[in-house]
C-alpha cells in the first residue's frame, strides 16, 4: 500500500472518530433554516424599501417610481420633481420653503382605480433643480383660469415662501368622492 | 322617493369637502386663513357676509365663486358647507343658498372688487 493510500485512512478514520452523521445532518439542517430566515430579518427587509425619508412607503409607491414623470400622482405637474432634487414627491428639499399658495387637481391611481385629490406646492428658496423636468397636463386650464392653471410660479403668491422655484411636489390630500 | 324626483336632484360631481380643496383651497388653504396680505381669510368674514343681502350677493360674485366651473347646484352645496365649517357657526345660525338664488348673482359680473369688499368689511366692522 502506498503512502498516500495509508496517509487517506488514516486521516479518514480521524475524521470518523471526531465526527457524526448525525451532526452533519444538524449542521446542514441549521444552514439551510439560517438561509430561508434572512429576508425575515428587519435589515433585510429594510434594504427592500425604496420610500424617500419622511415619506412612508405604500402599495402604489413600490409599484411605481416616485422620480419617474410617468407616475401617477405627477399627471398635471409641471416643473422640477423634488423626489430628484433631495426631496420627495411630498417634500421639500432642505433649504427650501414650501409656497402655501398653489393649486389642486385630481389623479387617477392606476394601483387601485380610485380619483385622488392632488396638491401641486412649489419648493421654493434656491435656483431651479434642473433635474427630472415633468410637465403632464391632465385638466389643466389656461393662464386665465388661474386657479386651474399649472402654467404659473407658485413661488411668486407667498410671504414666507419667496422667489426662486426650486421644485415641484405632489402631495395627496384626499380620496375625490 | 320617485325616480322623477331622484332624477330632478342633479347629482353632486364631488362632496363639497372635495370641492373645497379642489377649487378654494389652493388659496385659501386648508383653514380658511388665506395669506396675509395675498389672500384674504374667509373665517371671520363668510357667516357675516351671508346674513345680509349685500353681503350674499358680494360672496357669489367674488372671482372664484362666479367663476368657478362648478354648476348652480354644486355652488350652492359649497358655500352652504363653507359658512358653518370655516364661520364657526350652526346650521341654524345662517340663511342656506339656493342654486336659483347662486345662479342669479353669480352671473352679474362684480366690477369694482376691492372696493365693494372694502365698504362690506366697513359696513361689518371687521378689519380689511
Amino acid at each position: 500500500m502506498s503512502r498516500f493510500d495509508r496517509w487517506m485512512e488514516a486521516s479518514s478514520r480521524s475524521v470518523a472518530r471526531r465526527t457524526s452523521r448525525r451532526g452533519l445532518l444538524g449542521s446542514l439542517g441549521a444552514l439551510l433554516v439560517g438561509v430561508a430566515a434572512l429576508p425575515l430579518l428587519p435589515v433585510a427587509r429594510g434594504a427592500e424599501k425604496s420610500a424617500k425619508p419622511g415619506e412612508a412607503a405604500t402599495d402604489h409607491q413600490e409599484a411605481q417610481d416616485p422620480t419617474s414623470c410617468n407616475y401617477w400622482r405627477h399627471c398635471a405637474i409641471d416643473g422640477f420633481l423634488c423626489g430628484c432634487c433631495g426631496g420627495s414627491a411630498s417634500a421639500c428639499p432642505p433649504g427650501t420653503v414650501q409656497s402655501p399658495i398653489t393649486w389642486v387637481g385630481t389623479c387617477h391611481n392606476p394601483a387601485d382605480g380610485l380619483d385622488y385629490v392632488i396638491s401641486y406646492n412649489d419648493c421654493c428658496g434656491k435656483s431651479s433643480c434642473g433635474r427630472c423636468l415633468c410637465n403632464r397636463n391632465e385638466r389643466d386650464m389656461p393662464l386665465y383660469v388661474p386657479f386651474r392653471s399649472n402654467d404659473y410660479d407658485w413661488c411668486t403668491g407667498s410671504s414666507v415662501a419667496n422667489i426662486p422655484y426650486h421644485c415641484s411636489t405632489a402631495r395627496v390630500l384626499a380620496r375625490a368622492t | 322617493m320617485s325616480l322623477t324626483v331622484l332624477m330632478g336632484a342633479p347629482a353632486l360631481a364631488y362632496e363639497p369637502r372635495i370641492n373645497y380643496m379642489l377649487q378654494c383651497q389652493g388659496c385659501h388653504g386648508p383653514d380658511g386663513r388665506g395669506e396675509p396680505g395675498h389672500v384674504p381669510s374667509i373665517r371671520a368674514t363668510l357667516a357675516p357676509l351671508s346674513r345680509f343681502a349685500a353681503g350674499r350677493r358680494y360672496l357669489l360674485q367674488v372671482p372664484g365663486v362666479a367663476l368657478s366651473a362648478l354648476s348652480d347646484e354644486d355652488l350652492a352645496a359649497l358655500l352652504n358647507w363653507m359658512i358653518p365649517a370655516f364661520g364657526g357657526v350652526g346650521p341654524q345660525r345662517f340663511r342656506a343658498y339656493t342654486a336659483a338664488e347662486v345662479g342669479r348673482y353669480r352671473r352679474e359680473p362684480l366690477v369694482e372688487i376691492s372696493a365693494t369688499r372694502a365698504r362690506l368689511m366697513h359696513q361689518l366692522q371687521l378689519p380689511q
